[in-house]
């Protein structure tokens, strides 16, 4: 059902594919031949199905393929890069023992991205945090003074100076920015996956909201 | 409307989720208060730069891809054996 699936996953699998598409261009220089125009490029579920067997190669080229999106959610939504790494480690095991029961339901790409959210949110639970990601209030709410803002001083928010202060959110607040504003879930995925209220994933991410733009205005003073 | 009460309800604006009374409310209170109005503008430029960030992983720095596997391989082979 194309409702069920957030608009920017879509994307990430419509990347991902064309992304594929231009590396093997790449490896030819550049040059489609023939011999390349009629190699067809095995599908994830065709390597999912060979990984299954025992084919390691299939395996292998399911982590090259999809390496680098699951390091960027994992750090995005752990902002540690060790931790990422370790986490990105676990879910290719996870994903090697389990890479059986996919059954082409839903795209590849779907089906490990909701993995390697499940992973990381049970880390963060067995880590002790779970009461941080249920609290609504998580941080005191900022304050608007009147006098104090002037939207002429707000920093251009570039890419990198957002991922910096993404990183500084409190685990829960990250969780859910990254989440809706990054991944495109909407609230309801989120609730069910945080076992949060819908209420609750909305009061956070407006909050993380404006924490980002608290952090990023310290950014540019600092700078 | 007071600027707190505005401040809390500009996520739910920007996601077209309030009442149309109360997003006339609100918009009335942003072009009267260019505090507010400021803090509107820059929640709708960080969302528009989370989307990004979604599209393109360009802005991360990514760790060394094959040590990873090594890693992994070994696990594999411990679990199979």
């Amino acid at each position: 059902m194309l409702i069920a699936f957030p608009i920017r996953v879509i994307w990430w699998i419509i990347i991902g594919n064309i992304m594929s598409i231009a590396d093997d261009n790449k490896k030819d220089g550049g040059v489609v031949t023939a011999e390349a125009a009629n190699k067809k490029e095995p599908t994830d579920l065709e390597l999912a199905q060979r990984s299954a067997k025992g084919d390691g190669d299939a395996f292998e080229q399911i982590y090259r393929r999809h390496f680098r999106r699951v390091y960027a959610l994992c750090m995005r939504m752990m902002s540690d890069p060790v931790r990422a790494e370790d986490m990105t480690q676990e879910v290719f095991v996870q994903l090697f023992n389990k890479i059986g029961s996919f059954r082409g339901e839903s795209a590849f790409t779907t089906w490990l991205h909701r993995m390697t959210v499940n992973l990381v949110l049970m880390y963060f639970r067995k880590a002790s945090t779970r009461s941080e990601l249920l609290t609504e209030e998580g941080e005191t709410p900022i304050q608007i003074v009147r006098g104090t803002e002037n939207p002429e001083t707000m920093p251009v928010v570039d890419r990198i100076a957002l991922e910096r202060a993404v990183q500084q959110l409190p685990p829960g607040y990250r969780s859910v920015f990254v989440l809706h504003d990054v991944e495109g879930y909407e609230h309801d995925e989120i609730s069910k996956m945080m076992g949060i209220s819908a209420g609750t994933s909305k009061s956070q991410l407006h909050k993380a909201r404006l924490k980002l733009r608290q952090l990023l205005r310290q950014q540019a003073a600092l700078n | 409307m007071e600027c707190e009460e505005s401040v809390e309800l500009l996520s739910e604006l920007h996601a077209g989720n309030v009442e149309e009374s109360t997003a006339l409310l609100i918009r009335r209170h942003l072009a009267d208060c260019p505090p507010c109005c400021g803090v509107y503008e820059d929640l709708q430029t960080i969302v528009v730069t989370a989307t990004s960030l979604g599209q393109s992983n360009d802005s991360l720095e990514f760790p060394d891809e094959e040590r990873i596997w090594q890693r992994i391989t070994v696990i594999r082979r411990t679990t199979v054996h």
